[in-house]
């Protein structure tokens, strides 16, 4: 700070925060850069706290809340006890959200979808998993998730950030903040959104960097042909031309930087360097067109598509080569409150194959073993049918009180079931995985540990965590 | 990218580049000073100014030389180029206008 060229108008005028904005800049002075991070400090961003298992993690999250019942939570009891109420004491466990509030009767309903032992292993997976079957012998299914949140939205900012409030940053956030990128001509945080949709939208806010520094925020590709826009310099525009308008860019925005203190401005200056590096570097990975036949046999004839989930889940596998760190996945459509058989039917059939081809092509390619791929959701859903009950058809609304996710990879227990639900699906019976748990387990996988990743805000240091979570033994190799 | 490539930015960068210097021809400085003004809100200072001059006086000697690729840059936009104006000094001001667009003081509101 160059304080011989203040007077007392200019120091007036541009800071109308006052002595807060002089204060904030030598505060704030970013310690990790693109890639680079400090020494690790108790509660200071570092490298890793203890040797990681995993350095890239693809989350494949399934938004809109699968059904557990009709796809890995096996429940005979709801077959003997299908059409009775479900007794309301039991009911009052949970949270029921107010669109079942009008119902007057609220009959249990077995999966209409047969269970069977899968692998060596024995997993128990529906028939609507045909190719997840096949990898049963990788994955780690936890059937013992629970949340608080009962609606998308808080739902989804709970598996993303934590809190069920908005504002936080997201897990690819806090990793991009504590162990930088591995790879500088990528983002390290890529958010793939497969085309189509469902009737929940999704918020940007899950993959936001809340109160860190702005380049930690995930990239969105675009779901299409041209992942990202305007890669290209306009005509007449050479390299050469673009590098030395970058440079004085950098200039300009240094000088502000000076003066100002605002660490946001560094951010800029990290994501003009990163948008330069991805004109060369994103084409070549997007480019799904030169992969054999054979993927496409694995992935199914989808992955061709851009946009796909299919696609996506090439995609991931590629960007996993190039190391970028945290790749994540959205699929919607799973919000079945009624045709639950036949919408739940659609989803699988649109992600099983790719979910598995995903898992077999990184394990053949030796990359299984340092990646740790996530599937699931942000709840699940009631035992007792929402809507009418037919002999062919039902709904289900949404339920906090216990869902299902897997896991597979490096760390990670292999053809191992976690947790158990009590008979009917309702609450968890034994070794329940908070989402805090959930959040602490992977960052641990990662190498850090949750209660020092920390960053300090509005005057409190706040973690993926914040004040929970427990590391969870049990699914660990 | 979008504030760098997209081409409504370019056409913007352009534009503003011939009324500048259709405003004050053949004086640079006074040209980079009146864009950056109406970009930002206030006058560069003296670090800003010549560096943006500097900038300026290099690609229009570049494309100078290169005058294909100073009408490929001009043909982007439906607004038609100023044919009064030398095309080399439109394509060195628009790109150097497009720089002050994208700098974090430009586009972020304070």
């Amino acid at each position: 700070m160059d304080h011989s060229s203040y007077n007392r108008r200019s120091f007036l005028t541009k800071t109308s925060l006052g002595l807060g904005a002089l204060a904030l800049g030598s505060l704030l002075e970013p310690l990790s850069l693109v890639g680079k991070a400090a020494t690790s400090l108790k509660g200071e961003p570092g490298k890793f706290h203890f040797p990681p298992k995993v350095k890239r993690v693809i989350y494949l999250f399934q938004s809109g809340g699968p059904s557990q019942m009709e796809l890995f939570d096996y429940k005979p009891a709801l077959d003997k006890w299908h059409g009775t109420e479900i007794p309301d004491s039991l009911r009052a466990t949970q949270r029921n959200s107010g669109m079942v509030a009008s119902q007057s009767t609220f009959p249990l309903v077995r999966s209409i979808y047969d269970f069977q032992r899968q692998g060596k292993s024995g997993i128990w997976m529906s028939e609507l998993l045909p190719h997840t079957a096949k990898i049963a012998d990788e994955i780690c299914v936890i059937k013992s998730m629970y949340t608080e949140a009962i609606n998308h939205e808080p739902a989804v900012m709970m598996m993303q950030t934590g809190s069920q409030l908005t504002g936080r940053p997201s897990i690819g956030s806090w990793l991009s903040y504590g162990l930088g990128s591995e790879n500088q001509n990528l983002p390290g945080f890529v958010v793939l959104i497969s085309k189509g949709g469902g009737a929940q939208p999704l918020n940007s806010s899950a993959w936001s960097n809340g109160f860190l520094a702005s380049h930690h925020q995930g990239v969105q590709f675009r779901s299409g042909k041209d992942p990202v826009l305007y890669l290209n310099n306009p005509y007449g525009v050479h390299p050469e031309n673009r590098r030395e308008a970058l440079d004085l860019i950098k200039e300009l925005n240094q000088h502000q930087h000076d003066i100002w203190g605002d660490p946001e401005i560094q951010s800029k200056i990290n994501q003009y360097e990163m948008a330069f590096r991805m004109q060369t570097s994103v084409p070549e990975v997007v480019d799904l067109s030169n992969e054999p036949n054979y993927i496409y046999q694995m992935y199914g004839e989808d992955a061709r598509i851009p946009g796909t989930y299919a696609a996506n889940c090439l995609l991931a596998r590629k960007l996993a080569e190039q190391d970028v760190r945290f790749i994540q996945l959205y699929h919607m459509g799973w919000d079945q409150h009624g045709n639950l058989p036949k919408g739940i039917k659609y989803q699988t059939e649109g992600t099983d194959q790719a979910t598995a081809a995903l898992v077999m092509d990184l394990k053949q390619r030796g990359l299984l073993d340092d990646t740790l791929v996530i599937w699931g959701g942000e709840f699940g859903r009631t035992c007792f049918s929402q809507g009418q009950l037919t002999n062919d058809n039902y709904g289900r609304d949404h339920h906090p009180g216990c869902f299902t996710i897997w896991l597979a990879g490096g760390g990670i227990k292999q053809g191992f079931t976690y947790g158990e639900t009590d008979e009917f699906s309702y609450n968890v019976a034994q070794d329940g995985v908070h989402v805090h748990d959930f959040h602490a387990t992977l960052l641990h996988l990662l190498g850090m540990d949750h209660e020092r990743l920390t960053f300090k805000h509005q005057g409190r240091r706040y973690r993926l965590t914040d004040v929970h979570g427990k590391v969870v033994k049990g699914i660990l190799s | 990218m979008v504030l760098l490539n997209d081409p409504q930015y370019q056409e913007a960068a352009r534009v503003l580049g011939e009324k500048v210097i259709g405003q004050f021809p053949n004086q640079p400085d006074l040209q980079i000073q009146t864009a950056f003004r109406l970009i930002t809100g206030r006058y560069p200072d003296s670090f800003e100014a010549t560096h943006l001059r500097q900038f300026y006086e290099k690609q229009s000697l570049w494309y100078k030389e290169h005058l294909d690729d100073a009408a490929a840059y001009l043909s982007v936009g439906e607004y038609p180029v100023n044919q009064e104006l030398p095309n080399y000094q439109l394509a060195a001001m628009g790109i150097t206008i497009n720089s002050m667009m994208n700098t974090a003081e430009a586009f972020t509101r304070k």
